[in-house]
């Protein structure tokens, strides 16, 4: 019988720097019948592991039809994050999963989906918006509102044309502050750094110098097309949820999907449901510390819920009373 | 609660040397582990000596799930150039003999049968399951009942109803025996000892219902779950985390207490190493840590009512019964002198 906690060899086929303190990797189980058999739904989330360092949940960010590889969208916080940062494209890294479960894909065929995402949390989104430009019959409208702290930390600030180029596909963008220029940009390494210093990190960058992470020249680009895309779509400095009266999803028969740091998911949630929408048309992703990914570690428990089986994606409404959650 | 859901065979009955003999047998086939008297302590060991096997005294300091779940588990050995892991070869389990757990209290009884839908209900541990599925257990039944006990509110003693292959219950210089399993009762026909008396029998019943008496600590279940749901602001929970360090030691020596964490540890070649599990306590601070330092639990009352909560309210919902067997185990051990009976006492 498979070990349940074994992680099966997989190669990182490329790695993108997205921006000074994230990355996406593009990996493929080293077996090919591992790889054959692997298929995984938008919102479900693999185990990472750096031998010697340790493992990391983090969420399947890809396609979910290319059945050749699959990728990952990282920050680097910490141990695990910071390791993965510095491996270069044909390293090997382990992987186990998919676990948990994903977005409610068979409820939002058909209907309008109203996306908001907050920094990183757009990650385990983007299967979503891709299988909606993949199988667009099977869909309705799908509004994105997304907000990152500054335009230096939007996340795929390069495929945003060809989301909203789509006719059901809506976009809209946020940050919380325009500090995100050029000159601050050169400077984001430091930053993050900063950041990380409370988790033992110090130096160059977040990663060190010997990572793949964007170094000062490629984030002033980016952040040059960061400001032009908030320009394009309707950009507002604020929460996410400054989006909201800009916002032409209407309740009836729509579903909402979001994923962001738990204190935006909840004014979201309560904007929402102040703004007509019932908490059962409501989805979150949570994040909880997790060590197994199989309801067995005992670490991502919410109240009755491990986070890792019975989530990480719950609907609002049963989530909402939980003693533990901030909803 | 009674003998009707017994697994009705013939009690048997052996002196105390035909019981070591039963001992000795079983060492032939088993690894034999069970409760050994240790100065003031009892503690889970391996048997060489059959006669060192007690089955009348206190729990083990530390319940069964430390042979199922060792407090340190290696899951696989890796080298860091290859990046990958090595498959288990599976010798060290092969090699060993299959576990025999002799004279363990019903109420340890029932937090294995627990601990097996955490690790072979949603998810299947291998391991943990081989583990199981070889061992043989001989559950020693409860006539004195110790001062901590309250198995009675969980219905996990002082007698063991199902789940063993053989119950003994000792009767003065007599071990009553009885199978509760297939394998049980093909072991137990080999050893012939002689079918128990009418009065034996008589003094079997008795003996359950003086134990049962003698258990008066107690643990209303009666819509608990509701109460604590009801209660998750009461003013105990701030008096118990005033009182309570934190230290995890009730979650240590807790039957039922399943948490792990899982580490890398790299030998001295820097290259080579194993992935551990450890046992952990949702009562650390780092237990619920996130990266960047944010904590869910970050306050000690959070912690504590997880641990009590867990117990009492979610692992119902999780798996269909409470996640308490009453063995005491955690009111002998706390230095806070906390008490489960006396916590849930207050919210009535
Ligand atoms: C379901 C899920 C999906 C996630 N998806 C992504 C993603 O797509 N991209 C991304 O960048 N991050 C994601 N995260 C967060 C990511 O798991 C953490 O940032 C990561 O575990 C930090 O590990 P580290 O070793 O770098 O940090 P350290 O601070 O060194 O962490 C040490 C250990 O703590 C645990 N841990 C720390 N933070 C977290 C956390 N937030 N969640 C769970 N365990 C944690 C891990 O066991 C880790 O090995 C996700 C988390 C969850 C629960
Ligand atoms: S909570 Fe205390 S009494 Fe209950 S099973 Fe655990 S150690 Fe025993
Ligand atoms: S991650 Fe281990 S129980 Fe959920």
């Amino acid at each position: 019988m498979e070990k349940l906690m074994t992680p099966r060899p997989a190669v990182i086929e490329r790695i993108r720097p997205e921006t000074a303190d994230t990355l996406v990797y593009t990996l493929r189980f080293a077996e090919p019948e591992v790889q054959q058999g692997y298929t995984f739904q938008p919102g479900q989330f693999n185990e990472i592991s750096i031998f010697g360092v340790g493992e990391a949940p983090i969420s399947i960010s890809s396609d979910p039809n290319n059945r050749e590889t699959f990728e990952h969208t990282v920050r680097v916080v910490g141990n695990v994050t910071r390791a993965l940062a510095r491996l270069r494209e044909g390293s090997h890294v382990g992987v186990r999963g998919p676990y948990g479960k994903g977005w409610p894909m068979e409820r939002l065929r058909g209907h309008n989906i109203l996306l908001i995402a907050g920094g990183i949390g757009l990650a385990p989104l983007r299967p979503v918006i891709q299988d909606v430009l993949r199988h667009a019959d099977l869909y309705g409208s799908l509004e994105i509102l997304y907000g990152a702290r500054s335009p230096a930390e939007l996340l795929y600030v390069d495929e945003y044309d060809v989301w909203d180029a789509h006719p059901q596909i809506r976009l809209r963008l946020s940050v919380d502050r325009m500090d995100g220029t050029a000159a601050a940009a050169a400077t984001a390494g430091g930053g993050a750094a900063g950041a990380g210093a409370s988790n033992g990190m110090t130096g160059v960058g977040v990663a060190g110098p010997a990572s793949a992470l964007a170094g000062p020249q490629v984030m002033a680009e980016r952040v040059k097309r960061a400001t032009v895309a908030l320009e394009r779509y309707g950009g507002q400095v604020g929460p996410v949820t400054v989006l909201f009266d800009q916002m032409v999803t209407s309740p009836r028969g729509a579903v909402v999907i979001t994923c962001g740091p738990e204190i935006m998911m909840k004014y979201v949630a309560l904007g929402l449901v102040e703004r007509g929408w019932s908490p059962e048309q409501i989805f979150v992703s949570l994040e909880r510390r997790m060590e197994c990914g199989v309801a067995q570690c005992g670490h991502c428990q919410i109240g009755p819920l491990y986070v890792c089986k019975d989530g990480p994606v719950f609907c609002y409404k049963d989530i909402r009373y939980l003693p533990e959650a901030v909803f | 609660m009674g003998s009707a859901t017994r697994v009705a065979t013939a009690v048997h009955v052996a002196d105390q040397a035909g019981w070591e003999g039963l001992i000795r047998a079983l060492q032939r086939t088993h690894a034999v582990w069970g409760p050994v008297q240790e100065g003031e302590r009892v503690i889970l060991k391996e048997i060489t000596e059959p006669a060192a096997l007690r089955v009348d005294v206190p729990p083990t300091l530390l319940p069964t799930k430390k042979v199922y779940r060792a407090p340190r588990e290696t899951l696989f050995q890796f080298s860091r150039k290859q990046a990958r892991a090595a498959p288990d070869s599976g010798q060290r389990e092969a090699a060993a003999k299959p576990l025999a757990l002799v004279g363990i209290h019903p109420c340890d009884l029932k937090a294995i049968q627990l601990l097996d839908r955490v690790f072979t209900g949603f998810f299947v541990d291998d391991r943990y399951s081989a583990r199981r599925a070889q061992t043989f257990i001989i559950v020693s039944n409860c006539t004195t009942p110790f001062r901590s006990c309250f198995c009675t509110s969980f219905d996990s003693g002082p007698f063991a109803r199902n789940g063993f292959d053989l119950a003994v219950t000792r009767l003065g210089d007599r071990y009553l025996l009885q199978a509760g399993s297939p394998a049980g009762q093909t072991f137990l026909a080999v050893l012939d000892f002689p079918a128990a008396s009418s009065s034996d029998l008589a003094e079997l019943v008795t003996a359950e219902a003086g134990a049962r008496q003698q258990i008066t600590r107690r643990i209303d279940t009666d819509g608990l779950t509701r109460l604590l749901n009801m209660n998750v602001d009461h003013p105990v929970w701030d008096e118990v985390a005033d009182r309570c360090l934190c230290c995890g030691a009730c979650t240590a020596v807790c039957p039922t207490c399943y948490c792990f964490s899982v580490r890398d540890r790299l030998n001295l070649d820097l290259e080579t190493g194993e992935r551990q599990m450890d046992w952990t306590s949702c009562l650390i601070m780092e237990f619920s840590q996130v990266a960047l330092g944010h904590n869910p639990r970050h306050h000690r009352v959070a912690r504590v009512k997880q641990r009590l909560y867990h117990k009492f309210s979610y692992f119902n919902d999780q798996y269909g019964e409470f996640g308490c067997v009453g063995c005491g185990r955690c009111v002998e051990t706390c230095v806070a002198d906390l008490d489960p009976v006396e916590i849930l006492a207050r919210l009535r």
